[in-house]
């Protein structure tokens, strides 16, 4: 059963509003209340039940409590009596009536109905009280006991144990409303915050209404009490939304600005009072429509009409600045409702774009400039859509001036609107403090104002161009890149003297800052498409020195490339064991390659302050961007002319293959100078940059690295061959005294054979030269196996095929060497297929075997050996599986290069020869090895040889 | 009966000794030289050996030049010759084949040497 369910069965005449006076609860005695008269304030009679009502929302306004008494019915006799009170408190209001005809009953029914209130309580954290003034004992309902987490059995309820339990900071306010209450005979309502006994705080609103005996005086008070900690939570989180919401608007970048039903401003933050020229206080309590002109206005009222509608929007509206100037803005605005739905007022968020719609005529502009130029138009003709942009922005002539390249001079950029004689007249303009406005602010990177260009402040020179011209004022604006460097200046001239308005300089520094964008756009642009064809150079010449490791090719590459990209011709020299630098390539334009042969008796003097000597002294690339023709004669006080010479041959070569710009780049390796590039330009246009600089240090590191690698290769090649003859040589100088030993050796054992000796020589020398013989086996096999190796190198290594039973080839060699080297057995035939034939160098194949067989000897741990000789897919299939020590490491198959092994050669002798060997071998018969080898588990080796 | 006798042409005189010291245990009359010219001229003397064993790689006169100066004489071209050589791989000869009766390889197997002895020597008039 729910709270208003329970309420409608009481007999109390109660009634519950909440803040904003809506009926929460209404107990049936209420609404079987009869029409009521009586007189709680003077302009509330009669008394019916909505005025009961209406009453209730004033004490709530008031926050005062209100007591009156009303009747009821036609006649004297039968008129029924009430007594009313209204306790407001922040919570609402609670009403209650008591039917004064009898009270006594009345009363009697309330304690009846207590139980059913009880249920109420619970329902809505609401427990019910009882003060007895007289012996002061206090009842609490159970659901009180509930909400202060007690029991009957822990706490005996009583006044001053109650204040033990408010909180602290609310305890002597508390005392002090209920004792003002008791002394003016009058009901209470306070917030209070209560410890419950598991020590969490909650947060309570309690109503006390007293009691009255026949005399009117108090005798106790009975009262409710509820819960309401969610509620005071939920406000908390509200006011700290509030907080937050309060900080945005003041902290806003746009304005904010709020106006109730009336169209009167409420709240305005400080941004959009800013907009308007005004200080927040200036413009709350005026409408809207007086910040707007006549037009905006009449927008204004059809846009309100959709706001009452519910309906927001974004709107572009012109508003009138404080000082009268239209401001250009944005506005988003919605519609507000109060809690009944009703329209309320509108919130507009207000952007300034004054300055956005100016620089949507400069941006317009910029755009234009960019298709020109993505479209392979010209700077100067692309700069003339800036031009006519500021020009419409203002009445006046435009005119872009660029610093030059070498950024002494101002060159003409765009003027479209002035005369041509006029441009030609203040082209190449000198940039310094007492040149024209232009020259000045390129020189200080400040706006220069000339406000009449006949003043005699003016430079004679200009006031003279601009007489000439009917020009009365100039004002110059320096473009500048974000480093502060100045690319050029953008200038407006008008015909009388004039002086800038603020406003008048904004739009100058709006159109000077889409011109510095555009200007800098279109160098990234030439750049990008530059440092895309070097990036593309780069990549060419590596690849065209990375083609080869041919010393003499690539030397003779190198040159050739780089004039293919960036040169008109191009020299490449390197440094002799004199250290003397010795042209060896040059590259260049056909009529220019007939000169190059009169170069190669030239030695640059290493001592030279330019050119390559210097690059190549100080391993620092030389820039020379600019040279002018008598920079190629000697220099009159040192005899050194740019070039790095003093001979006037080699002048005179300069000259006729055209210098007008140049690179000597020092060509290092590992640090150390081993030659120099002389990267020229022989054309007017081309004069070489920093940029160009680091590309052809990109290439002659490119280049040194190619050098380096091609004399690595030359210098490897040798020594591998210096290695392979020595191998050769080694292994046949070997076979001789070998030959000597094993025929002593040989001669001794047939000489024992045949008794040469006496009996007793016999017995003693016998075990030595059997002891004698396996050794020079062994040896023998270390020597052939040198003399393979040197065969391999030297593609000598052919085999002789011959069609043969390998199935019994292969099987004699297992039991011969089963004879020889395994007297214990180890070595296991698993699998054996008989009559394989096939065509192959039988006693390689065998070496093959043997070599396995041996190696499984060595490492195999004296664990079976398994040999599976067979034939699978018209292949041969030899394998060799041991239990051995296995191939540790990540690349067992390093075992089939050559001087490798498995294992340190401190466990295990050999020369590391026999499995490369063994591998050729197979390989040069079109097979190849397969190798599982688990470390310590053992490997296997497996041979297979097409048939 | 009248030893069987071989021309030992080396210029290293261990292999000279052994390769001497072993045939002549099997039996033969050895006559050696160190080098082609001295093989040569001890040919000028009858009587002639029924086989010639020839390094390839010696000095003063080698083991090519020695077959070509032998081809010339019809008497002495007639002796059969056994190359044993270190350098049987060799580019040199597969660029100069020799005219010869066969080919041992060093370091020579004794066992091999006298069957192929036996099977090549040839006593010519």
């Amino acid at each position: 059963m729910n709270f208003q369910e329970t309420f409608k069965l009481t007999s109390g005449i109660y009634l519950f509003l909440n803040r904003v006076g809506e009926v929460v609860h209404a107990s049936s005695a209420f609404r079987k209340l009869p029409e009521l008269t009586g007189h709680p304030t003077a302009d509330l009679v009669p008394l019916c039940k909505a005025s009961l009502l209406e009453v209730c929302r004033r004490v709530y306004g008031s926050q005062e409590n209100l007591l009156f008494e009303a009747q009821a019915g036609p006649g004297a006799g039968t008129r029924k009596h009430f007594q009313f009170e209204a306790i407001p408190s922040r919570e609402g209001v609670m009403l209650v009536g008591l039917e004064t005809t009898n009270r006594a009953r009345e009363i009697e029914k309330l304690r009846r109905n207590e139980r059913l209130l009880s249920d109420a309580q619970k329902t809505a954290k609401v427990g019910i009280w009882e003060w007895s003034l007289a012996d002061q004992r206090v009842e609490w309902s159970p659901q009180l006991y509930e909400i202060y987490g007690l029991t009957p059995e822990m706490y005996e309820p009583s006044f001053e144990g109650y204040l033990s339990l408010v909180a602290e900071e609310d305890r002597d306010r508390v005392r002090e409303v209920i004792g003002r209450a008791i002394s003016e005979k009058s009901s209470f309502s306070h917030d209070e915050k209560v410890l419950r006994a598991d020590g969490s705080l909650r947060h309570l609103h309690t109503w006390g209404h007293p009691e009255l005996d026949a005399s009117g005086e108090v005798t106790g008070y009975i009262g409710i009490c509820q819960d309401i900690t969610d509620r005071v939570r939920m406000e908390m989180k509200a006011h700290e939304a509030f907080q937050l919401y309060r900080q945005i608007f003041e902290t806003a970048e746009e304005g904010i600005w709020i106006i109730d039903r009336n169209n009167v401003t409420t709240h305005v933050n400080k941004k959009m009072a800013r907009i308007l020229g005004y200080q927040p206080a200036e413009m709350i309590g005026k409408t809207h429509f007086e910040f707007m002109d006549r037009e905006s206005r009449e927008r204004t009222q059809k846009n309100m009409q959709k706001r009452r509608l519910g309906i927001g929007e974004q709107i572009e509206m012109d508003l009138r600045h404080k000082s009268g100037d239209k401001v250009w803005t944005i506005i988003g605005s919605s519609p507000l409702f109060d809690r009944d739905g009703a329209y309320s007022g509108a919130v507009g968020m207000v952007s300034d774009i004054s300055r956005r719609v100016r620089s949507e005529v400069l941006l317009e502009a910029q755009k234009n400039v960019f298709e020109i130029l993505i479209n392979g138009g010209n700077l100067n003709l692309a700069l003339n859509d800036i031009v006519f942009a500021l020009e419409k922005l203002m009445d006046g002539r435009a005119s872009i001036l660029l610093v030059s390249e070498k950024g002494d001079r101002l060159r003409m950029g765009a003027a479209p609107s002035l005369p041509r004689s006029f441009s030609e007249a203040i082209d190449g303009m000198g940039i310094g403090p007492d040149e024209g406005a232009c020259g000045a602010a390129a020189h200080s990177k400040e706006v220069v104002i000339l406000p009449d260009l006949r003043s005699e402040e003016v430079r004679p020179r200009y006031r003279k161009i601009a007489q000439e011209f009917g020009l009365g004022a100039c004002w110059s604006s320096p473009i500048l890149t974000l480093n502060d460097d100045c690319l050029g200046t953008f200038a407006i001239y008008f015909t009388e003297p004039k002086s800038p308005s603020e406003r008048d300089l904004e739009i100058v520094r709006d159109a000077t800052a889409v011109a510095a964008v555009t200007i800098e756009y279109i160098k990234l642009f030439r750049k990008e498409h530059k440092s895309r064809k070097n990036g593309k150079l780069l990549a060419d010449a590596r690849k065209v020195l990375g083609s080869s490791i041919d010393y003499e090719y690539i030397l003779k590459k190198i040159p050739e490339v780089i004039v293919s990209y960036v040169a008109d011709w191009c020299m490449l020299t390197v440094i002799d064991e004199e250290g003397a630098l010795v042209p060896i390539g040059g590259a260049g334009e056909p009529e220019q390659m007939k000169y190059f042969g009169e170069l190669k008796g030239y030695r640059p003097d290493m001592t030279a302050p330019e050119g390559m000597p210097k690059a190549v002294r100080t391993g620092l690339p030389q820039l020379y961007p600019f040279i002018t023709p008598d920079q190629l004669e000697p220099d009159p006080s040192t005899g050194w002319a740019i070039i790095g010479t003093r001979d006037p041959k080699y002048l005179e070569l300069a000259k006729r293959l055209g210098l007008t710009s140049y690179m000597a780049v020092p060509i290092l390796v590992r640090h150390r100078p081993v030659g120099a590039l002389f990267i020229a330009s022989s054309r007017s246009d081309r004069h070489y940059t920093p940029e160009d600089l680091e590309v052809a240090m990109e290439l002659a590191h490119s280049c040194g690295m190619a050098m380096d690698n091609a004399r690595l290769y030359k210098e490897a090649k040798s020594a591998v061959k210096a290695r392979e003859e020595f191998i050769s040589v080694a292994s046949h100088e070997l076979r001789t005294p070998l030959t000597s030993l094993k025929g002593r050796a040989d001669l001794l054992a047939t000489m024992l054979e045949r008794n040469a000796f006496p009996k007793e020589v016999t017995q003693k020398l016998s075990p030595i030269i059997k002891g004698l013989q396996p050794d020079l086996e062994n040896f023998a096999g270390l020597v052939e196996s040198l003399l393979d190796v040197s065969r391999l190198g030297s593609a000598r290594f052919f085999l002789k095929r011959h069609v043969v039973d390998i199935s019994r080839v292969l099987l004699e060699t297992v039991e011969k060497l089963k004879g020889d080297l395994d007297p214990q057995g180890t070595i296991v035939v698993k699998k054996f297929d008989p009559d394989i034939v096939a065509s192959v160098d039988q006693l390689r194949i065998k070496q093959v075997l043997i070599n396995l067989l041996t190696n499984a000897l060595k490492f195999g741990k004296g664990a079976p050996i398994e040999v599976e000789i067979f034939q699978e897919n018209s292949e041969l299939q030899l394998a060799v599986r041991d239990q051995g020590i296995g191939i540790s490491g990540k690349d067992p198959r390093r075992v089939f290069r050559p001087f490798e092994r498995a294992v340190s050669e401190r466990n295990f002798g050999g020369l590391g020869l026999g499995l490369y060997i063994s591998n050729q071998i197979v390989e040069g018969h079109g097979g190849r090895f397969e190798l599982e080898s688990v470390p310590g588990k053992g490997s296997t080796f497996r041979a297979i040889i097409p048939l | 009966m009248e030893q069987k006798r071989i021309l030992i042409i080396d210029d290293n005189d261990q292999i000279r000794e052994i390769m001497k010291l072993t045939l002549e245990y099997e039996g033969y009359k050895i006559l050696t030289a160190a080098n082609g010219q001295d093989g040569l001229d001890l040919l000028g003397e009858p009587p002639r050996p029924g086989l010639i064993l020839l390094d390839l790689m010696m000095p003063v006169m080698n083991g090519w030049e020695f077959i070509a100066e032998i081809n010339k004489d019809q008497d002495l071209k007639k002796i059969p010759v056994l190359v044993v050589s270190a350098y049987l791989e060799s580019e040199d000869l597969e660029k100069s084949p020799v005219d010869c009766c066969g080919f041992l390889e060093k370091p020579v197997d004794m066992q091999l040497l006298n069957q192929q002895i036996a099977l090549h020597y040839r006593e010519v008039p």
